[in-house]
């Protein structure tokens, strides 16, 4: 199988997954997460930042490419950047505004499905450093941007759980 | 500005930021946000909020013009 295929099947299969596991991690077994008017809110104007991050990012990138400029990374891995950046935004800002668990998720059964998601990221990249060494450019390079995205979630979780915990109500 | 006529309607009956957020289909952290001023609901979110408390419109979000002052 060569490398487009692989990607095409690694797709096709975390697609899958995800709507298997979002079905597991909604109380009501719901694909669709439910917000309240606040939740949707906060959300429009998290996608309108994910957005502009995502158009600036890309415009920056056909600036480097115009002016000859090459990143020691696969082509494919710095658009895939720009995607997971705008998503970042959007997750941080609801994640802090309160708006990013809908009504119907179930935290824990959440928690459960990033750490999945984690292990399905790591595994292959462990298994391509520890055949071909750390290699950016040919490596399972979004298999790491995956990981670090859902690193910097997972410290902005803790984070704010943190300072939820004590004043939770007023 | 805070409401607190909110706050002190939910308190006499004894629910908590959580129960009332239930009954009226919005989060716990919706509610907060109410009473602290920091989100201004839509008037079907205040209808909610009112059956739930067995409130009128007028008793927990009008508010008086000196009281504004205050």
């Amino acid at each position: 199988m060569d490398k487009s295929a692989g990607f095409g099947v690694g797709l096709a299969v975390g697609i899958i997954l995800v709507v298997l596991l979002l079905k597991f991690a909604n109380t009501d077994h719901k694909k669709k997460t439910e917000y309240d008017e606040r939740q949707k809110e906060i959300r429009g104007r998290g996608y309108m930042y994910g957005f502009y991050t995502m158009i600036i990012y890309e415009t920056i990138m056909i600036c480097f490419g115009m002016s000859g400029v090459t990143l020691p990374v696969a082509p494919i891995a710095i658009h895939f950047t720009g995607i997971v950046l705008g998503g970042v935004v959007l997750a941080s800002y609801c994640i802090w505004k309160d708006a990013y668990w809908g009504l119907n998720n179930n935290l824990k059964r959440y928690a459960i499905v990033f750490l999945a998601t984690a292990a399905l990221n790591a595994i292959p990249l462990i298994a391509s450093v520890k055949s071909e060494g750390f290699n950016l450019e040919d490596g399972p390079i979004l298999n790491l941007i995956c990981l670090v995205m859902l690193g910097v979630l997972g410290v902005e979780f803790l984070v704010k759980y943190l300072m939820d915990k004590d004043g939770a109500e007023e | 500005m805070k409401n607190l006529k909110l706050k002190a309607a939910r308190a006499a009956k004894d629910l908590s930021q959580a129960d009332l957020a239930q009954m009226c289909g919005v989060s716990r952290q919706t509610i907060n946000a109410i009473e602290k001023g920091d989100y201004n609901p839509t008037i079907n979110l205040c209808i909610a909020i009112c059956k739930a408390l067995g409130r009128t419109l007028d008793e927990l979000f009008w508010e008086e013009e000196n009281e504004d002052a205050e």
